[in-house]
């Protein structure tokens, strides 16, 4: 057995998971290989490292959440309604994948080639629609959801997100992202990166998909007046086998019409290389229509902190800081720092300059797209010196900065808070 | 009570048996959708699922079954969905973020944060092969658990261990590795 066979044994063999065989050959291999020798101590290395992950825990406590949800249960359909709404939008080429992957042409043959067709047809639609709805019955706690996107070539994209009251949208266009949203007392601290998947993206569609089996070819049907073929299959990890995803494709011109995820969605796929615009939500004088954002090229950060003042009276107050970094920009966010500047130091007769401390020790402290960092700061203030006008404006002086640099090397400093007082002051 | 008494209760219409079902694996399973999807709201949201999935299963199906394991299958399987049904935006309103819960050794920031890069890092590994390593290196099954749990054969399971951990070398070379 040469070196790049035993690999795998060898990783299994760092994992204590090979036969006495097994042992006995990779032992043997080992006695005069040194470079095996090297590739076993990697996997063991591997396997310690990721073994120590068992110690960090999260807490979770959704044992009310879900017996509500069985009780609710009890009294609806027991095959419907319990999924929660998830919203999905589903390149067009997923279909297509999940047909090469169910590989119905061993059902019917010949069917191969029209699929090389289909999945040729659907790379070159010059626009679509796909509108997704959910296969369950509405109820205050899983509201109908919705979700629609549109796509012209070469790269404008519309989608738009319905759950429940809520409605979420979005304008993609080239390299610029357009949002609004509905939802009241929320920020934007996650917008998905994989927006951009939005565009046929073979790869992800493939890892999709990659999962189905148990392809069953059924009776041809008429999905919005176009005769389709329709397929069945079932996911590879689904231990329940109820789970069925079904598919039907026009039989003319080889296009998706319509997939249904029997327990969570159908989608119907309209307006097939139909004549569409998609425009930025912009005025006239080129200025964004109200209630639309732009999405931050760059890094950008979210702040969201939370304070506490120990004590019970103003003089010797304690105060922390919990300050939670959200980077939903583009780009990293580089050399992150995060500085108090506040009067409510031993030396009140200048601003003295604080620094929070981040929850990692690596500097700098950099912080990934759609990645976050948590800071915190702790000190106490005597107090007794001041007048309580002059404490008050000395608490309510109290500012911090967070402070990055894009990729540029240019620094952006965000000063919080952008109104009151950082620090809670009972006047 | 053993795992196996709390599925006969449920399976005769005992609901309350699913809670100590819950109180048992909740954790364990939040923290392992936790692992897989890198996003505390995500996990909380799929670990919910996999137990509402469980009980209809249960109620439904009268196989025999390996409580433990059974669930985690269902738990990848939902991960898994997720990954197919990922939102594109996403609005999330401001909170003390994820509650994770910090091992006995507070002392030891490096550790710790040696610890946040390592689970970064199994983020950039394939999910198919993320799901086995995790299993096997966090969960503690064997090899042949993971199969069995995936529907998927013994030497699947080896090859996406051996593979994800080089991908897994690739993207975290630290540690003295090769």
């Amino acid at each position: 057995m040469n070196c790049k066979d035993l690999k795998i044994l060898l990783s299994a063999c760092a994992n204590n998971e090979l036969s006495t065989s097994e042992l006995e050959t990779v032992n043997a291999h080992l006695a005069d290989c040194s470079d095996c020798k090297a590739t076993l101590s990697t996997f063991q290395a591997v396997r310690q490292q990721i073994s120590s992950l068992q110690d960090l825990s999260v807490k979770f406590d959704i044992k009310d959440a879900v017996m509500a949800d069985i009780k609710k249960l009890s009294v609806r359909s027991p095959l419907k309604g319990w999924l929660r709404p998830s919203l999905v939008a589903i390149p067009i080429v997923a279909i297509i994948v999940t047909l090469l992957v169910l590989q119905p042409w061993v059902a019917a043959p010949g069917f191969q080639e029209v699929m090389a067709k289909s999945y040729l047809a659907v790379v070159a639609l010059k626009s679509y629609r796909t509108e997704v709805t959910y296969n369950y019955p509405p109820t205050a706690n899983l509201p109908v959801t919705k979700n629609e996107v549109t796509y012209v070539a070469p790269d404008r994209y519309y989608t738009k997100q319905t759950e429940g009251t809520n409605i979420d949208e979005v304008i993609k266009i080239g390299e610029k992202v357009y949002y609004e949203t509905t939802r009241e007392g929320t920020v934007p601290q996650i917008i998905n990166p994989d927006a951009s998947g939005l565009a046929p993206d073979m790869g992800n569609t493939f890892r999709i998909l990659n999962s189905l089996h148990g392809l069953q070819t059924l009776k041809d049907e008429t999905i919005d007046g176009v005769k389709c073929y329709h397929y069945r299959g079932n996911p590879e990890l689904g231990m329940d086998k109820t789970e069925v995803i079904d598919i039907w494709v026009g039989k003319d011109d080889n296009l998706p019409r319509k997939e249904n995820f029997n327990s969570e969605y159908t989608t119907l796929f309209l307006d097939l290389n139909k004549p569409m615009t998609i425009n930025a939500p912009l005025t006239a004088a080129g200025e964004l229509q109200p209630g639309w954002h732009l999405l931050q090229s760059g890094p950008h950060l979210t702040v969201n902190y939370s304070d506490s003042v120990g004590g019970t009276d103003m003089i010797n107050p304690v105060f922390s800081f919990d300050i939670n970094l959200y980077n939903y920009g583009f780009e990293e966010a580089k050399n992150v720092h995060v500085t108090f500047q506040t009067m409510t130091t031993d030396d009140t007769t200048k601003p003295a300059e604080l620094e929070a401390i981040p929850s990692t020790d690596i500097r700098p402290v950099n912080i990934a797209s759609w990645q976050s960092m948590n800071f915190k700061i702790q000190w106490q203030f005597d107090g007794s010196n001041l007048s309580k006008l002059d404490l008050v404006q000395a608490l309510q002086k109290t500012t911090f900065t967070v402070s990055y640099h894009k990729a540029d090397g240019t620094e952006i400093d965000d000063i919080w808070p952008k109104t009151d007082s950082v620090i809670p002051v009972q006047k | 009570m053993e795992d196996i008494q709390l599925i006969a209760l449920i399976r005769d219409g005992n609901a309350e048996a699913f809670g100590q079902v819950i109180e048992r694996y909740q954790s364990p399973i939040g923290a392992y959708l936790y692992r897989l999807t890198g996003e505390y709201e995500t996990a909380r949201d799929l670990t919910q699922d996999t137990f509402i999935q469980a009980y209809q299963s249960l109620r439904k199906n009268k196989h025999e079954i390996q409580l433990k394991a059974w669930l985690y299958g269902i738990a990848t399987n939902k991960a898994l969905q997720y990954r197919r049904h990922k939102k594109i935006i996403t609005f999330v309103p401001f909170d003390d973020g994820p509650n994770v819960d910090l091992p006995d050794d507070k002392n030891q920031p490096d550790n710790l944060a040696e610890k946040i890069m390592i689970e970064a890092a199994m983020l950039k590994v394939p999910e198919v092969q993320r799901v086995c390593m995790m299993l096997h290196f966090v969960e503690g099954f064997k090899y042949r658990e993971i199969a069995q749990t995936l529907g998927i054969s013994e030497d699947a399971v080896r090859m996406r261990v051996a593979r994800g951990s080089e991908e897994f070398r690739k993207v975290y070379p630290q540690g003295g590795m090769a």
